[in-house]
């Protein structure tokens, strides 16, 4: 693997970019154990497939096997993530999520859920939200609405929620206004992991949330001074990917090639737009960490409003496929489903090339895997981690600079590893 | 009885007879006591007995008046101090003290007095010393002496209360009866205990007190062979390694049962069952089930009660348990098909796909191979519905589990079809609601094989949700036949191998 200098010129729409590094990084890295901090372990959730339980993992300081920590759900929907808090809320089942298993990264080990009950035949959430309401922290939100019904549609008119944090929490009817306090940490990689990943659109000044029909509600974020809304009946060109403490982040709408971001510090209260070295999807947050992934179409020309799966397996195939299909998520009956069906089906190709910035400083790095299934799963001051189809790295700042990969963890487990944490280091250490 | 003796009288000493037991001697066993229903000889000693030497033998005589079972016979010897007789003391006899007196021309002694009493009784022989448990032997032999002509009673240790010993004819020496051990009696060495009963009607009276009543010989006892295990079908005994069938219904009236090791020995008490089988199915998969029950051990199992309606196959070994030993019998069960038209009766009509999903899984709706075997299908399914096996081999083997099962699956898959298709169509009216987003039209209709999948059907079209449901059977929620794929409608006839399930469904007569 390879991590390639950012050659690009400073925008004259961004603030500098402090500085770009470029690091050679030998193409197969060095199995050594991970070298993390002696008081913490890495911690990581495998979780992506709507019928594959998701599972939290331990990888000890010093040790190179995971250890199964526990399942936290039979199925997964979606993670909702929030590094700054440092909690992980995983909702399952798929399609008809109501229970949301609590993942404390300062407690991994302890187990909490709750649940929201809903008639799935009458109602299913439009939207899943991550709130921060005011006395209560965090609580997850579902905009329930039936859009099924031709008939006698019911747009999602209020926000059933609860409190993740409350030591008894119940479930409350928020009005939609409450979306004001969304916290949102961007999309996570892996092909088309997850059944849906909760980015919404928005427009306006201060940023609205679209959530159905005519109605938007206001965030506390004020839109970039330098990217007005589109004139016209369609004025919506943004998704809100990052609410965070420290920053938050939108991005422009998928649709188009993504190419920059717009980042805005909590502390300066100054939006800035960062230009990529290649264009990106999947950007996500880890703190002031911003990363991406870079992704193209699969096709040169538009696939149209129906795409069969069968034409999109004769497209270009993102490289790394002899490994993914070697990658068992599960099997029914003859169907073995595989890591590689989720590049299939996609329709976007990945080269095998991250970016790591920080939204604060604008030191911004990249990483050449060449290895279509590679994400970023965590980004601290000290260290980036990144998985490559079914192993973890560790490239650790140093001076400025990323240096080489550390192998922190390699196998089964991982591959469908999306989130990881630096967590309590186990007792037995 | 007197025997008169010829000769002068002539006035003499009176003959005494010695009054301690010394007196009257019975030389069978040199002492004062004399066994009923015996003759020997005996000795009476004293003075005078030939009138001091004036009288000869021929002129006394010895005698018992009192009983008339008793025979004092001719002397064979005398002396002035001594007698020699013999005599013979009858079955009838009174048992206690008699007098014998001797009597000269002149004079009778005083009483010569003895004892008449019973022996104690000895065993010699039996006839046979090795006797089955539950087993009646008649005609047994006990030969020994004075057992009297009362029939002696008899025990039988250390064995269970219902082993006798009972005597059809009774003799002093001899005694023939059947001898019968318990079914439950023990391993090992018994011991029969005789008690004489004596004579007479005053049962058992020792001659002397040394004399016991009882005497005893010893047999040995085996236990009876174990029982056999006894299956039937339907009342036809099921062999040894044989082959038999479920048949269409489906039932397996299997019946089992204990045959005694020893005929006309009961089994007394329960039996456990147990009925293991195993399906050395295709690939590696080994099935089994295993069934169990406890009867009374004259009783029968009815396997197909506990079976239940539910049926499992391959090699089975029925075990019957009783007292620590265990019974085999190893046959094979294999399965029949049922008639195409009762297990399409049993499928239904709804929803419209599911006879020729049903035929299309197992063409005929066979059950089983033309060799009796589930109908396999790679990598893990079988029957009918081809059920993955998930730990109910009773869907192997009963092709109404099977089916129902089946129908089961596809009830779920129908309700999670009809929530996904929902969802999918609710992520749709969200794009082409939210400002911005350029305009989706629903997915024009899709055709796959005679089927046409419509999201308005009319004329004979399926709802897309059904395309999902059928395609569900085949490959779960992982290639969903339609679904919203964020800006576009994403259609997937195929699973990632390139099998065409709902077109092969379509194609399929019912």
């Amino acid at each position: 693997m390879m991590l390639e200098k950012n050659g690009r010129k400073r925008n004259s729409m961004t603030r500098s970019t402090a500085f770009a590094l470029a690091i050679l990084l030998p193409v197969t890295a060095a199995l050594l154990p991970a070298q993390t901090d002696s008081a913490t372990d890495l911690y990581f959730l495998s979780a992506g497939v709507a019928n594959v339980p998701a599972r939290l993992y331990r990888v000890a300081a010093g040790a190179m096997a995971p250890e199964l920590v526990r399942q936290v759900a039979p199925g997964v929907e979606t993670v909702l993530a929030d590094f700054d808090r440092r909690m992980l809320v995983v909702a399952s089942p798929a399609i008809t999520p109501h229970t949301f298993s609590v993942v404390d990264m300062s407690a991994p080990g302890s187990e909490r859920s709750v649940s929201i009950g809903y008639n799935a035949a009458q109602t299913l959430p439009v939207e899943m939200y991550l709130l921060d309401m005011p006395g209560q922290g965090l609580s997850v939100a579902l905009a329930l609405g039936n859009l099924w019904d031709e008939k006698n549609p019911r747009p999602p008119r209020a926000l059933t929620a609860i409190g993740i944090e409350l030591p008894r929490a119940e479930v409350v009817i928020l009005p939609l206004a409450a979306l004001t306090n969304i916290r949102v940490s961007g999309y996570v990689g892996g092909g088309e992991a997850l059944s849906s990943q909760q980015v919404p659109v928005v427009q306006g000044d201060p940023l609205h949330v679209y959530v159905f029909g005519p109605n938007l509600y206001a965030t506390r974020i004020p839109r970039p001074p330098y990217s007005p809304d589109k004139a016209g009946p369609n004025p919506i060109s943004h998704r809100l990917v990052v609410v965070q403490d420290t920053i938050d982040v939108i991005v422009a709408d998928e649709r188009q090639p993504i190419n920059a971001i717009d980042v805005l510090d909590n502390t300066s209260h100054v939006w800035h737009r960062v230009a990529l070295p290649f264009t990106v999807s999947r950007a996500r947050a880890f703190g002031p960490w911003i990363t991406g992934i870079s992704a193209g179409p699969r096709s040169a020309k538009p696939l149209g409003h129906s795409v069969n799966v069968e034409e999109l397996r004769a497209l270009r195939q993102s490289p790394g496929k002899a490994k993914r299909v070697t990658e068992e998520l599960s099997h029914y009956r003859a169907t073995v489903f595989t890591v590689d069906d989720l590049f299939d089906v996609s329709q976007e190709y990945y080269p095998g090339d991250l970016v790591v910035l920080n939204g604060r400083t604008g030191a911004l790095f990249t990483i050449h895997t060449g290895e279509g299934d590679s994400e970023v799963v965590l980004a601290t001051d000290t260290s980036v981690y990144y998985r490559v189809n079914d192993a973890l790295y560790r490239a650790d700042l140093f001076s400025g600079k990323l240096g080489g990969p550390v192998t922190i963890t390699q196998g089964p487990e991982v591959v469908q590893a999306h989130w990881a944490f630096l967590g309590p280091a186990s007792q037995t250490r | 009885m007197r025997l008169a003796i010829a000769g002068a009288l002539v006035r003499k000493a009176r003959p005494t007879i010695n009054t301690d037991p010394s007196g009257v001697v019975n030389l069978f066993n040199n002492s004062n006591n004399f066994a009923v229903d015996s003759a020997n000889n005996m000795t009476i000693y004293g003075e005078s007995f030939l009138c001091q030497n004036t009288c000869n033998q021929a002129e006394i005589q010895v005698y018992e008046n009192d009983d008339p079972n008793v025979t004092i016979h001719a002397i064979t010897y005398a002396a002035d101090g001594q007698i020699n007789v013999g005599y013979s003391i009858g079955s009838g006899a009174t048992a206690g003290q008699h007098c014998v007196y001797v009597e000269t021309p002149y004079c009778v002694s005083n009483c010569g007095s003895y004892m008449v009493g019973d022996f104690s009784p000895t065993i010699s022989s039996i006839s046979q010393t090795s006797f089955v448990a539950g087993t009646s032997t008649p005609n047994v032999q006990i030969s020994g002496t004075n057992f009297g002509t009362n029939c002696p009673k008899f025990a039988i240790t250390p064995t269970a209360a219902g082993s006798t010993f009972v005597p059809a004819s009774c003799a002093d020496t001899q005694i023939t009866g059947t001898m019968n051990i318990d079914p439950n009696a023990a391993a090992g060495q018994d011991t029969v205990t005789l008690t004489a009963e004596g004579f007479n009607s005053q049962g058992f009276l020792p001659a002397q007190s040394s004399e016991t009543q009882s005497a005893t010989t010893t047999i040995s006892v085996t236990p009876p062979p174990p029982p056999t295990v006894s299956v039937s079908l339907n009342g036809a005994t099921v062999s040894a390694n044989s082959t038999i069938y479920i048949n269409s219904t489906p039932a397996l009236p299997l019946v089992a049962s204990l045959v005694p090791g020893q005929p006309g020995v009961p089994l007394s008490g329960n039996a456990t069952w147990e009925m293991d089988i195993d399906y050395a199915g295709p690939g590696a998969y080994q099935y089994s089930c295993t069934l169990t029950a406890t009867t009374a051990a004259n009783g029968s199992w009815s396997i197909g009660g506990t079976f239940g309606g539910q049926f499992c196959g391959g090699s089975a070994v029925v075990k019957g348990t009783y007292q620590g030993h265990t019974a085999t019998l190893a046959f094979t069960i294999l399965g029949q098909n049922a008639p195409a038209a009762t297990v399409k009766s049993t499928l239904g009509a709804s929803p419209w796909f599911i006879q020729q999903l049903a035929n299309s899984e197992s063409p005929g709706y066979l059950q089983f191979q033309s060799n009796g075997q589930p109908v396999y299908g790679a990598p893990n399914g079988f029957g009918i519905m081809q059920l993955d096996y998930h730990n109910n081999v009773y869907e192997l083997w009963t092709w109404t589990t099977n089916v129902g099962d089946g129908l089961s699956l596809n009830t779920s898959n129908g309700t999670a079809a009809a929530t996904f298709w929902a969802s999918q169509l609710t992520a749709w009216q969200k794009y082409n609601a939210t400002p911005g987003n350029e305009q989706v039209p629903m997915q024009a209709n899709v055709s796959d094989g005679p089927c046409v999948f419509s999201y308005t059907p009319s004329g004979g079209q399926h709802p897309f949700s059904d395309g999902i449901w059928i395609k569900m059977y085949n490959s779960g929620s992982s290639y969903p036949f339609i679904q919203w794929a964020g800006s576009s409608w994403s259609v997937s006839l195929t699973n990632n191998y390139g099998f065409d399930y709902i077109g092969r469904v379509c194609s399929t007569t019912p």
